[in-house]
């Protein structure tokens, strides 16, 4: 009977801990970017374009067992902006990003592991134009703490080069560049 | 400007040569008396040459198409292959209209429905109607080719595709203002053919793919680029020109007055579309 009251009081303390490890957070779009580069193959590959999506969600669960976190990103591909409203028509329509057929281009992770204390590997399923490949990045915490609203923070960022082919988007390779780097800097709120 | 020749000569080439190749053969067909299979034929040669003008522009030929304007040579295989209805003698022409209507609405379908920003009833009404006008202008186009041989009617649709062309791009649409660009390149090279073949039909084989991809493009370019819809049935009212010729009494005039006044409805609807692009969305400013 004893040796039954303790393991429950543990079991309980364990599931306690554990819950209390894992923290959700919310994206917060007014201080998360993505943003995008690729050279412009069409001026001689003199110069890189440089873009933002402006729209961005997601939620982050950080746990103390990196393998329990995760993340799960929503970007409204139709918030691209390279400061070139011609430009954003071109890049938004069917030539690339097609968004009036695939309007959103998400991120969720399948596993996170810990390369050292703020870094991490992490594996997921990138969804773009509407095909989902499969990728790992390395993202840097960048920190966490008290904002001056008092809201628990946290902050990653992740650099990356995806080839715009494997996600379907073939054509015009003489106007843009097939690999596209994309920063990815997001500032999770506690929920 | 040497960018622009260089890419129009890299997507044309491949596709012409195919279609003199193509339409070499049929003739030899056509020789040895086989004449129904020969109309057939030439739809499924104007096919093959888009095809492969399309792979050139766009890098990919899937097999299942993932957005629209990757259902074009699909589309325009599947006018092919049901252009061999009519050449049936006993085709009647409630049939004719019946299988082309299915088709039609089919295409749309295929086309409209990868949408993400219509609903689903929409969806339906849209394909419905769009399945009506593109059955139209397949019988409007197919009746014109029973009366015209030879060059004129490749002439007026290597035109048309060629406006598509210029006010696609206008539309923000590069990829699919190169697509038409393939259809003016496929139906150019059917016009110098048909300048040397002047008793050569278009009808009941080629006129079904010609009218299936004008569609397809610029309903691709309606709805997921900027193309006006104003534009859009400017063009396919530049398509079947020789009708607006027949309104207007051009019967009466000699054959080269015909064919002039043919032309010149031709050529002021499919400006009419380009101006209404560019006074709706401006002159692309180029080179960014």
């Amino acid at each position: 009977m004893r040796r039954w009251f303790i393991g429950s009081v543990v079991a309980s303390l364990v599931a306690a801990a554990t819950v209390a490890a894992a923290e959700t957070y919310e994206v917060d779009p007014v201080h998360s970017f993505v943003f995008f580069r690729c050279l412009n193959v069409a001026q001689a590959g003199a110069i890189f374009v440089y873009g933002r999506f402006t729209d961005i969600k997601g939620t982050i669960v950080v746990d103390k067992d990196p393998a329990k976190s995760s993340v799960a990103i929503t970007i409204n591909a139709d918030s691209l902006d390279t400061g070139v409203p011609d430009r954003d028509k071109h890049l938004k329509g069917p030539d690339f990003l097609n968004t009036k057929q695939f309007p959103t281009i998400t991120f969720k992770s399948r596993s996170v592991q810990a390369i050292d204390k703020n870094r991490y590997r992490v594996t997921g399923d990138l969804t773009l134009h509407g095909i989902t490949r499969p990728i790992t990045v390395t993202v840097t915490k960048v920190g966490e703490g008290k904002n001056f609203k008092g809201m628990q923070v946290i902050g990653f960022e992740t650099t990356f080069v995806i080839r715009r082919s494997d996600f379907g988007m073939k054509g015009l390779m003489n106007v843009a560049a097939n690999e596209v780097t994309l920063t990815v800097a997001i500032m999770g709120i506690k929920k | 400007m040497t960018f622009l020749i260089k890419s129009a000569l890299t997507l044309s080439l491949p596709p012409a040569i195919a279609v003199l190749t193509g339409l070499g053969f049929t003739l030899l067909v056509a020789k040895r008396g086989r004449q129904m299979l020969s109309h057939w034929l030439t739809g499924i040669v104007l096919t093959v040459g888009y095809v492969i003008g399309h792979w050139v522009a766009t890098g990919t030929l899937p097999l299942v198409p993932h957005s629209a304007e990757e259902w074009l040579p699909l589309l325009a295989l599947l006018a092919a292959i049901f252009s061999a209805l009519d050449n049936l003698p006993t085709s009647p022409s409630v049939a004719r209209t019946v299988w082309r209507l299915l088709v039609s609405i089919g295409a749309v379908a295929a086309l409209l429905f990868p949408s993400a920003f219509l609903t689903i009833v929409a969806k339906i009404v849209w394909t419905i109607g769009l399945g009506i006008a593109l059955t139209v202008l397949w019988l409007a186009m197919d009746a014109l080719a029973e009366r015209q041989t030879g060059a004129l009617l490749p002439f007026v649709w290597s035109t048309v595709a060629a406006a598509s062309s210029v006010a696609l791009f206008v539309a923000h649409t590069a990829a699919i203002s190169q697509l038409a660009g393939v259809l003016a390149a496929v139906t150019g090279t059917a016009f110098l053919f048909g300048l040397w073949q002047r008793q050569w039909s278009w009808a009941k084989g080629a006129v079904g793919v010609v009218a299936m991809l004008l569609f397809s493009i610029t309903v691709n370019g309606t709805f997921y680029a900027e193309l006006p819809f104003a534009s859009t049935i400017f063009l396919w009212l530049a398509a079947i020109s020789g009708w607006a010729s027949s309104v207007l009494n051009g019967q009466r005039l000699p054959a080269w007055g015909q064919v002039a006044m043919q032309l010149v409805i031709t050529v002021v609807f499919a400006g009419i579309a380009v101006g209404i692009t560019v006074h709706k969305l401006g002159l692309p400013t180029s080179g960014y």
